[in-house]
């Protein structure tokens, strides 16, 4: 690290035009202050993140930055809300699950194109970034505070909620958060009776057509939790979606109960989903047949989530499929 | 190099130091001149020094290297191919560059991706096949195009199955990057792109003489003395290697290297190539189209990719109704 430093510094010195050099050489010197501004007086304490890396963080941070829809959502069912966060992916917004929980949030720009202007004025003592971060984007953030990746490929809600519950020092809360879960689930289970082992398809569309859920997908883990089923055409291993189907594949999406949504409300997508309700190939399947399509929020089923994702995604599960 | 191109490329210095510092100033939070120059010294303050000195002015840089290479590579394409449509990113060069960097991430066991530098690689590989396919590089360039805009489209569908395929969270970072875009871009991601662009430039410059004698006619340059195969494919490996630099830093960015050496002949008034003209050019364009997608729709921002395709758009619509005018 420190060579590279040591090399690009040189990289910038050897090879600015010489105007630039003139004006601004002292603009590229990383000597001048290695921690940032807002690293406080306050305690620090070293976790290992989701990434493997050693990271410096405060015992109590009160301003958190959420750069991803994971962290958002965690931070919050840990009862901290984070000061500035970024859109969830294909959304302007934050993702509308979240309500107005999200009030008083500042909007950091897209998923993974933080407005560093609005980074650095939030002045946060913590950073979280979840996901498959890049490494670039992960040391110009270092500059301004210390960076929690919070989840990786292996990751769930659950392990993303208790890992950074206990690097917050709120392991409690976490704990607290999952019996809830449980007895939303319990309390699913009795209101969808015999049902709740039925199958059910979960389908994001995007303007060129549907694509199903896979089986480790968010939604997917959530609605086993419940004992809901997998389609025998959809046992397909993998945290996303299946590619993109045709017309001819259509009968894929079929199950006793299919959830379809798009990331974004309206556009194309939404353009893309109505316009395919209306052709035989659809109105063939048994789920249009009986009437069991449901049209629900893209940004809760067919993303990452999150723990109080969970319980939303529980909660719907129930008022959809229940009596 | 005679005394309007040396003004040129002065005018062309100063307007890249008034973009770099319009870079500097502009955005949610503005500065002034005197807060770069405090920040130049270390005496700004903790948000005016962090805004300015690590995160604008680094990616200030980072862009305008980008900009530079991909300028150079797009004279240099040109300069061989006699053709002003042919550019590294209509050869595949891009596609290739982004392939492996797509693979690359899709089959990396860490939850990181940032290996971008790899996007060399591809580019090169990408080019091996036009080589490979072209059997020899063919008069005025054409056999290079269509191999090349085969080569292009090749990539291009392999990504999209590659991407396809792919699971969310790897193919959202990758998509940011095929957009073009210079968040978290600094010194680390510019370094590789600058270290060759100071080994390819003097070569260029060395070259650009013998490549304007080709550009009157092979027969010329083999009656002069030119080693005309030699000085090709010199001139299209430097071209292809100083592409996939510059698009390794912040990703693909369209339409610079067809217009930054377009933009010099009309300026140059003339057909030949212009190494130093090109690359101010290409590290201008660049420079003004990301600090624009930064701004203007903030704190969302435009990925410079996008705004090189629009600007690029309207810019090639101009150039072929001029060219179509000067041939009547």
């Amino acid at each position: 690290m420190k060579i590279l430093k040591t090399l690009t510094t040189f990289g910038n010195v050897a090879g600015l035009p010489a105007a630039f050099l003139f004006l601004f050489s002292a603009c590229g010197n990383p000597a001048v202050d290695t921690n940032g501004i807002s690293v406080t007086a306050g305690a620090v304490k070293t976790v290992v993140d989701a990434a493997g890396r050693s990271v410096d963080i405060p015992i109590n941070p009160s301003r958190v930055l959420a750069l991803s829809e994971g962290d958002l959502d965690a931070a919050l069912a840990l009862g901290l809300k984070p000061v500035g966060a970024c859109a969830g992916r294909g959304q302007e917004g934050f993702p509308r699950y979240l309500g107005e929980q999200t009030e008083g949030i500042t909007l950091l720009g897209a998923l993974y194109r933080p407005s560093f202007d609005r980074v650095v004025t939030a002045d946060p003592d913590l950073i979280l970034l979840g996901g498959w971060v890049d490494e670039n984007l992960l040391s110009q953030l270092e500059e301004v505070a210390p960076v929690l990746v919070t989840y990786g490929g292996e990751d769930t809600w659950k392990s993303l909620l208790l890992r950074l519950g206990d690097q917050l020092g709120r392991s409690e809360q976490a704990e607290a958060f999952l019996a809830e879960y449980d007895a939303e689930i319990l309390m699913a289970q009795e209101r969808l009776g015999e049902r709740h082992s039925s199958t059910v398809s979960v389908v994001r569309w995007n303007p060129r057509g549907p694509m199903y859920m896979l089986e480790d997908s968010f939604a997917r883990q959530v609605l086993k939790d419940i004992g809901l089923q997998t389609p025998s055409s959809q046992q397909v291993e993998g945290v996303a979606h299946s590619p993109v189907l045709s017309f001819e594949e259509l009968h894929l999406i079929d199950a006793d109960y299919v959830f379809m949504g798009t990331l974004s409300t309206g556009g194309e997508a939404g353009a893309a989903m109505s316009s395919a309700m209306d052709t035989p190939a659809f109105q063939q399947l048994q789920a249009v047949r009986h009437g069991r399509v449901s049209e629900v929020d893209g940004s809760l089923w067919t993303s990452v989530g999150g723990p109080l994702a969970a319980v939303a995604l529980v909660r719907e599960t129930a008022t959809l499929l229940g009596d | 190099m005679n005394r309007r191109r040396l003004w040129i490329c002065l005018i062309l210095v100063g307007l890249t130091v008034a973009t770099g510092v319009a870079a500097l100033c502009a955005g949610e939070l503005s500065f002034t001149l005197v807060d770069i120059w405090k920040a130049a010294m270390g005496t700004a303050g903790k948000v005016p020094d962090l805004i300015l000195s690590r995160i604008r002015f680094p990616r200030a840089v980072a862009a305008w290297t980008a900009g530079a290479a991909l300028g150079l590579g797009g004279a240099l394409m040109q300069a061989v191919t006699r053709n002003r449509l042919a550019s590294p990113d209509i050869l595949g060069v891009n596609d290739g560059a982004m392939f492996l960097v797509i693979a690359m991430t899709l089959f990396s066991v860490v939850p990181r991706v940032g290996n971008w530098q790899i996007a060399t690689l591809g580019a090169l590989g990408a080019f091996g096949l036009l080589l490979l396919f072209t059997k020899g590089l063919g008069k005025n360039g054409y056999r290079i195009l269509v191999v090349g805009i085969g080569i292009s489209h090749l990539f291009r569908a392999l990504n999209e199955l590659l991407l396809s395929r792919g699971q969310i969270q790897h193919a959202t970072e990758v998509y940011v990057w095929s957009l073009g875009s210079f968040v978290g871009r600094g010194y680390a991601s510019a370094f590789p792109a600058w270290l060759g662009l100071m080994c390819c430039v003097p070569v260029a410059l060395a070259i650009a003489r013998q490549l304007n004698i080709l550009g009157l006619s092979e027969e010329v340059a083999y009656t002069l003395g030119v080693p005309v195969p030699r000085v090709k494919f010199m001139a299209l490996a430097l071209a292809v290697l100083v592409t996939g630099l510059g698009l390794s830093v912040g990703g693909p960015l369209a339409f610079i290297a067809l217009a930054s050496p377009v933009l010099m002949y009309r300026l140059n008034r003339s057909r030949d190539l212009s190494v130093m003209g090109s690359l101010l050019a290409g590290g201008l364009l660049v420079l003004a189209g990301d600090t624009l997608g930064r701004i203007l729709l903030a704190p969302v921002e435009l990925p410079v990719g996008i705004v090189c395709r629009i600007l690029g758009g309207v810019f090639l619509l101009v150039l072929l109704s001029s060219s179509a005018q000067e041939n009547e």
